[in-house]
């Protein structure tokens, strides 16, 4: 059956849509009853469309008690007679469709109002009865205990007794709300239906309303559980079976982490409000400081391509301030809502307008930061206008008020007498419908309402607002926010003053040298980028978006320069890989290509040329492999290695428009147009790929010869004969690039080559085929490249199986901390602590205290489960089964005295950088970094006295980069991945034997790491003080790392590569963690400051 | 634009043939001579591709072409009465009735291209038409525009507005932009297809014409342009140039509306592949009556003062009012001036400042102007000054450019 086809014709409009949110009710009145209804909103379509906006979010218009401003549905597939008929939102959905605009509803299936047939039906069933399985009952209050009351102002529990049912209900808001039970599959089926119903009528899209709540379980915190994930995905696979181009919006008040799986692999939700984000962007206003929106983006994860974030500066709801800590939360309340009654629950109800003082610059700064941060902008009705509120209405009803149309009587809403209005419109001197209508506004130039209406345009000319990656610099001057947005060869600088002064600000842009900006609203040429700082001068609250255009394309008109023409595509890849226009593919496409990928790794440098050393062509697939070598201004070169593929038709227009990103070029083939683009995105060249290893094939590359080989085990990986080895492709990869065949295979391209032995390959067959250590992903083959001039083999790529697991460590240890937390908050902290706060060493000498077994419980095992899995590594990775590279080697006092000379050396740089950085951290990091700087001397003495102990051990091959997200938990177990070592890092290096006590570090230090990444977290989720919580935390680290390391010592007898005495062991131990923790705070002081704190606390807690 | 919306004597002629490889539209008043060396060409292109000639009934002497064909022959001649398609008022739409109703014939056919030919050519060189025709048989091309040899005024509206403006936007230098001579690849008349299929801002009834260039920049297609000789226009009639300016760039300032994005991004112009050599052609001996425009301009600057002070920034208007003070002997409008005039007019289209006929039939006493200037800087002309005059008009246009991007951008009144 033909897929229904949603309004628009690009399925992924969503990506660049403009929302517009609205509530019927409040829009515009036709029938004179003083509420609005549909064909009011009709009659104002023309408005919505010349103002701008592409998609409409109606706001419930369902039949209800209305007890929750329409969020209580009693009939899922009516229109409340208030608004109309269902023939009337046909027909406005009709009207908004033949003016381009999408349309989005809500989808309210958490809970139904109690007076919805199916509750009453429920309550009257029988026990048992599917009737009575609708809903969630039990015959005591006392189930899912300790899970949070949301609306804790008006409701005591989350149960409710039912006299007529005699039982208790679950409802996660207010008690008139029963919640739906999940766990009844014609549950999910009725709610289908609904979709369907709203879906064949041709609405655009579903903002699913409270979707972290849909299924409950004992022990849980009743969010976010997989089994709701289950359902959203059974949800979204009904769309993409019977429908194209629609769309769900997940609503999950969340930290960004947490809302991330809503969006799965692309097979759940398509969109999600980013909650965090618009709090911070009002506190970085007020603050005049840009940290508090650069922190957010930087803890905002990736998302799959296909999907899409949902901004606003402010909703129907208050502006929440759940996802702030106390003092952020205090601070805001301060700053802005000085009236206590511009307070509810954990928010502020204000419009956009009012919290800003009706300044409107201001305004403007802030929607041009909505406008070109990554994601869809929602404006809510009435801010395109700067509607004021009215904080004397109850509840949010005082930013519910009618839409201010012009100077008449109820400003052009109704024709109502005004007590008949649904709400009074707003009549005071400053902010009334005589002061602020659209009518007004709309016949004066100077108008927001016109500046609005220029920027939605502006913004919709620029494909990469919706599509682009976001990337920070980091000037000097923090009252200054600058990114760069990039799609494709679309580029754009933005700039914004978050102060109320003029401020001047350097931008590093060497790396953009000779791009031309362009000032994008005034289309004015700016300096052309050189290698100085490029200096610029804002406006109070100005801000600034430049177009970057290369100087080619930025020639004078008129002089001839052609256009980078398509590259013909003849008979064979040497058509376009070598002669003439594999030199135009070099110097021209290559060049814009190269440095947008995610796994290109020398994005800070300048690339100087590109050079395809070797190609090979995939027969089967009409594909090649192409080895490409980089050239930078200074240093040394990279080679990457490059999938080539050629689309044409259809599905070349397909990847254009969903992966933008990995089209290289446009060609001619045969005189038709295509597109040159990464190979990966084709099933085929996958499958090709595949195929090369499984037969071992060798096929001929121009200089050299690429070759499958198979791994011994990779028939028992693949298994019985019809395996499904259906392809798809990896979402959150940095450095490589992974395809997935079924269940069974994953193969790992390199992206970047070095010649010699790769460390992942020599290692994973090592542990499957020669000492059958069976805690790694079995390898099961390789993909290597040797040229023919000098024999120097690199490997393309490698093939291992998949291992079924419950998520990666960290991610697991995460969850498990975040319960933990959660369960320890109202605990009072135990007296006496300090025994369980001591040394490391100290505490793995013995089995965990009994206090911290009871409050750490059974991540305790989990430690020690890792522990012994680590060592079994070791001993295996010491194993050499007749190879060299595995004999273990004396670690003599010269290796000893080199380690620590690069520590000591290590550390002085690192306290040097943090000194040099201490004026730009934040407040509440400024004090313990100075502590950590106060350390200096006691640090690096200690590196001294670690430096004259006497250790004698060995070396052995290690993992070399081995943290949590390295682990993969599967059951009570884990599995090791990853044996590239550090990425950064030289192939000799990380070939090379060290002491496997790097890799015990490695482990203690990435325990700690989510011990406070995860407090942290919590503490923006649940707000509370840091300092109350940071004790429960440090027993948490400190008792899993003594047992991680109780049990890693423990498993081995005597082995001469581990230090037998407990002293040597500590001195070795440390000395690798302080070289982490050094590298860490580097890390962070680049990247994450928000993170920052981690490694300073890290320090601090050692014992100097 | 749906299939069945070819004429119905032509639909059931063709029904009998599956499909073919080309058809050959001849909208013009072809003689039987002209239509037989039509199609004694295309039996020399190469691979004998399939061809439907279809043939304008109602043009002079058209019955008998058929008869002479071969038996074997590759080509069939099909009459195809352009009049009964509708009931087109004018003749801008009697064009595009007929280009629409070519198509429509081609894409029922599932040909790789369709030729129209529109003109009646003189100094035309042999197999002229294959020129139209092999790009888009070889699928090297798209789009297969005309270039005619240059006379001093003829195709006016074309070279003071047209031409300069695409090649200014899409970066296409392209002589003839809207043909009406064209080879239109399927590919291309699919993309407009579907462009109409998804346009729901207002597009109906857009000149498919206007549409081409910006499916060709905006869909990576190949444009090319192929000297076809001198092209036989009608005489200029100075009485209906309103509402001509209405009906064709109306759909221009659409289709620019449409594709700004695009256009927006194009900072250059280039040459396209070129089809044959440019050649020249006698001047005629027809003068243009300047005093009678320049009249008409000063009419306008009397008149329509209101209407185009809501469109045009204070600087031009009192350019204008300096260039309406000048006699005859001086009267010259620079083309910096004329640029942004066509620039802000645009602009003023997109913002419905006023009535979108009105506003564009008010443009005419600033293009009869226009026309005035430029005879009085021609009218002792050599043959090569004509085509570097229109090449300095390209370069303003193109030299505006960001004037129009800005005002565009930011639609301020209030500018200088």
């Amino acid at each position: 059956m033909a897929k229904r086809q949603g309004s628009a014709a690009d399925p992924l409009w969503y990506k660049d849509a403009i929302i517009y949110e609205l509530h019927v009710r409040a829009f515009k009145d036709s029938n004179g009853d003083g509420i609005g209804d549909f064909p009011g909103l009709i009659q104002k379509l023309d408005y919505l469309q010349d103002l701008g906006v592409t998609c409409l979010w109606l706001l419930p218009f369902f039949p209800s008690p209305l007890k929750d401003d329409g969020y209580d549905i009693s009939d899922y597939l009516g229109v409340h007679p208030m608004y109309g008929t269902i023939e009337d939102f046909q027909s406005f959905l009709d009207a908004a469709h033949d003016r381009g605009l999408q349309v989005v509803i809500e989808l309210v299936i958490n809970h139904t109002s109690e007076e919805h047939p199916w509750f009453q039906a429920a309550r009257q069933a029988a026990t048992g009865s599917p009737e009575r399985d609708f809903y969630v009952w039990s015959d005591t209050d006392q189930k899912y205990r300790g899970v949070r009351i949301i609306f804790s102002d008006t409701e005591k529990s989350n149960w409710t007794w039912d006299p007529v049912a005699k039982a208790y209900y679950w409802h996660r808001f207010f008690s008139h709300q029963p919640d739906l039970n999940y766990d009844n599959p014609r549950v999910v089926e009725e709610v289908i239906k609904v979709m369907r119903y709203w879906l064949d009528m041709g609405v655009d899209a579903l903002r699913v309303d409270a979707i972290p709540y849909l299924v409950e379980r004992e022990g849980t915190s009743c969010e976010n559980l997989p089994e709701t994930h289950a359902v959203i995905k059974r949800l979204r696979q009904e769309i993409d079976a019977n429908y194209s181009g629609r769309m769900l919006l997940a609503e999950a008040n969340q930290w960004p982490t947490d809302v991330r799986p809503y969006f799965g692999d692309g097979d759940e939700c398509h969109m999600a409000f980013h909650f965090p984000l618009m709090p911070r962007i009002y506190m970085a206003l007020r603050q005049e400081d840009r940290l508090p929106i650069t922190d957010i983006i930087a803890e905002t994860p990736s998302i799959p391509e296909t999907c899409q974030w949902a901004l606003f500066l402010r909703n129907h709801d208050e502006l929440t301030l759940e996802m702030v800590t106390d003092d952020e939360r205090d601070y805001m309340y301060l700053a802005y809502s000085a009236d206590p009654r511009m307070r509810i629950n954990l928010g502020i109800r204000r419009r956009l307008a009012p919290l800003v003082d009706n300044n409107r610059r201001r305004i403007e700064l802030l929607i041009s930061l909505l406008f070109s941060f990554p994601g869809a902008p929602i404006l809510y009705y009435g801010d395109e206008i700067g509607m004021g509120d009215n904080i004397y209405l109850g509840d949010r009803n005082g930013v519910r008020t009618p839409m201010q149309w012009n100077g008449d009587r109820n400003a052009g809403f109704s024709n109502a007498t005004p007590a008949q209005l649904y709400s009074p419109v707003i009549m005071d001197p400053v902010w009334g419908y005589e002061a602020i209508n659209v009518e007004a506004q709309q016949s004066d130039p100077s108008s927001l309402l016109n500046w609005m209406r220029n920027m939605i345009a502006l913004r919709k000319l620029f494909r990469v607002f919706g599509r682009g990656g976001i990337e920070f610099l980091d000037p000097a001057n923090r009252k200054v926010l600058a990114y760069l947005r990039r799609d494709g060869d679309e580029q754009i600088l933005c700039v914004a003053n978050l102060s109320r002064f003029a401020q001047p600000v350097d931008l590093d842009l060497s790396r953009l040298e000779g791009m031309l900006p362009i000032e994008m609203l005034g289309y004015v040429e700016f300096p052309v980028v050189e290698q100085q700082p490029y200096r610029l001068t804002l406006a109070p609250y100005g801000f600034m978006w430049l177009e970057l255009h290369s100087k080619q394309e930025s020639s004078s008109a008129g002089v001839g320069l052609t256009e980078n023409p398509p590259l013909p595509f003849g008979n064979n890849w040497g058509t376009v890989l070598e002669g003439t226009e594999g030199r135009r593919l070099e110097t021209s496409y290559l060049m814009e290509y190269l440095p947008a990928q995610r796994w290109f790794a020398a994005k800070s440098r300048q690339i100087k040329a590109m050079r395809v050393l070797d190609w090979a062509v995939l027969e089967a697939s009409k594909s090649a492999l192409a080895l490409l070598e980089v050239q930078y201004n200074t240093g040394m070169p990279d080679t990457y290695l490059l999938t080539l593929g050629v689309t044409q038709g259809e599905r070349g227009e397909e990847l254009r428009r969903a992966t933008p990103n990995a089209v290289i070029a446009p060609v001619v083939v045969q005189e038709n147009s295509g597109l040159l683009h990464d190979a990966v995105l084709d099933d085929e060249t996958c499958t090709a790929l595949l195929a090369l290893i499984e037969n071992e094939e060798q096929i001929p590359a121009r200089h050299g010869a690429v070759r499958g080989v198979r791994g011994k085990a990779f028939q028992d990986v693949l298994g019985s004969a019809g395996t499904s080895l259906h392809v798809r492709r990896g979402s959150a990869e940095q450095s490589n690039t992974s395809i997935l065949f079924g269940d069974r295979f994953i193969l790992k391209l390199f992206r970047r080559q070095e010649t010699g032995v790769n460390p992942e390959c020599e290692i994973g067959r090592h542990l499957t085929e020669k000492v059958g250590f069976d805690r790694v992903p079995p390898f099961a083959g390789l993909i290597e490249y040797t040229p023919t001039e000098n024999g120097n083999t690199s490997t393309l790529g490698i093939l291992q199986g998949l291992v079924a697991n419950e998520g990666d460590g960290w991610k697991w240890t995460i969850e498990e901390l975040d319960r933990y937390y959660e369960a320890c908050a109202p605990l009072a902290l135990p007296e006496n602590l300090s025994g369980e706060l001591r040394d490391i060493m100290e505490l793995a000498e013995r089995p965990p205290s009994q206090r911290a077994r009871d409050h750490v419980g059974i991540y305790l095992d989990a430690a020690a489960a890792l522990g012994r899995c680590t060592a079994e590594l070791h001993l295996a990775m010491a194993s050499p089964a007749g190879d060299p590279a595995f004999l273990p080697e004396p670690l003599s006092t010269d290796d000893l005295k080199t380690l620590m000379a690069d520590v000591r050396q290590h550390a002085s740089t690192v306290f040097d950088i943090l000194k040099d950085r201490v004026p730009y951290l934040s407040d509440e990091v400024i004090e313990i970094a100075g502590a950590v700087l106060t350390r200096r001397r006691r640090f690096l003495q200690r590196l001294e006295a670690l430096g004259s102990s006497n250790v004698r051990t060995q070396r052995i091959r290690i993992h070399g980069d081995y943290h949590l997200g390295q682990v993969l938990r599967v059951k009570t177990d884990f599995v090791i991945l990853d044996f590239e070592g550090e990425p950064a890092r030289s192939l000799a290096y990380r070939r090379s034997k060290q002491s496997p006590l790097k890799d015990v570090a490695g482990m203690v230090r990435s325990f700690s790491y989510a011990a406070y990444a995860s407090l942290i977290a919590y503490i923006a989720r649940h707000p509370g003080d840091f300092e109350t919580l940071q004790p429960w935390a440090q027993l948490w680290e400190r008792s899993v790392s003594a047992e991680f390391v109780r049990a890693y010592r423990q498993t081995f007898g005597s082995v001469d590569f581990v230090p037998a005495s407990t002293e040597e062991f500590r001195v070795l131990l440390d000395t690798f963690l302080l070289d982490k923790v050094l590298y860490e705070v580097r890390y962070e002081l680049d990247s994450r400051p928000a993170w920052l704190r981690i490694p300073l606390m890290g320090i601090l807690s050692m014992s100097l | 634009m749906e299939v069945d919306s070819a004429p119905q004597q032509a639909v059931q002629e063709i029904g009998q043939i599956n499909n073919a490889d080309l058809v050959v539209g001849i909208v013009a008043d072809l003689s039987h001579e002209d239509v037989a060396e039509v199609c004694a060409a295309l039996r020399t292109l190469p691979g004998s591709p399939r061809i439907v000639v279809l043939q304008n009934r109602l043009a002079s002497d058209a019955t008998s072409t058929g008869s002479d064909a071969p038996a074997q022959d590759s080509i069939s001649l099909i009459p195809w009465a352009l009049q009964n398609q509708s009931s087109p008022t004018t003749s801008v739409e009697s064009m595009l009735a007929a280009y629409q109703s070519i198509l429509t014939i081609g894409k029922r056919l599932e040909v790789r291209g369709c030729c129209v030919i529109a003109s009646k050519l003189e100094q035309a060189p042999p197999k002229w038409v294959c020129r139209l025709a092999e790009p888009l048989l070889e699928a090297s091309c798209d789009f297969v525009t005309p270039g005619y040899a240059r006379r001093k005024f003829e195709g006016l509206l074309n070279s003071s507005i047209i031409s300069p403006l695409t090649r200014s936007l899409y970066g296409l230098r392209i002589q003839n932009p809207m043909g009406p001579d064209l080879g239109i690849s399927q590919r291309l008349y699919q993309k407009l297809l579907d462009g109409e299929q998804n346009d729901k801002t207002g597009g109906n009834g857009m000149h498919l014409l206007a549409s081409l260039v910006p499916l060709v920049l905006c869909g990576n297609l190949q444009a090319s342009q192929a000297y076809l000789g001198a092209r036989s226009y009608p005489p200029s009639d100075w009485t209906t140039v309103s509402s001509l300016l209405s009906e064709i760039l109306g759909p221009i300032f659409l289709a620019m509306e449409r594709n700004a994005a695009c256009w927006q991004r194009m900072r250059t112009s280039s040459p396209v592949k070129i089809l044959g050599r440019p050649t020249s052609a006698p001047q005629t001996t027809g003068t243009v009556e300047i005093d009678r425009l320049v009249n008409s301009f000063q009419l306008g600057i009397r008149d329509l003062q209101e209407i185009w002070g809501l469109v045009l920034p204070p600087a031009s208007l009192l350019e204008l009012r300096r260039l309406a003070r000048l006699p005859t002997g001086q009267f010259h409008i620079p083309d910096e001036l004329w640029v942004r005039i066509i620039y802000d007019f645009a602009l003023a289209h997109r913002l419905r400042t006023i009535n979108r006929d009105h506003l564009l039939r008010s443009l005419t006493p600033l293009y009869l102007g226009w026309v005035a200037s430029y005879a009085r800087e021609l009218e002792v002309a050599e043959e090569n000054a004509i085509e570097q005059r229109l090449e300095r008009l390209s370069l303003a246009y193109e030299t505006g450019k960001p004037y129009l991007v800005s005002r565009w951008r930011w639609p301020d009144r209030f500018n200088p």
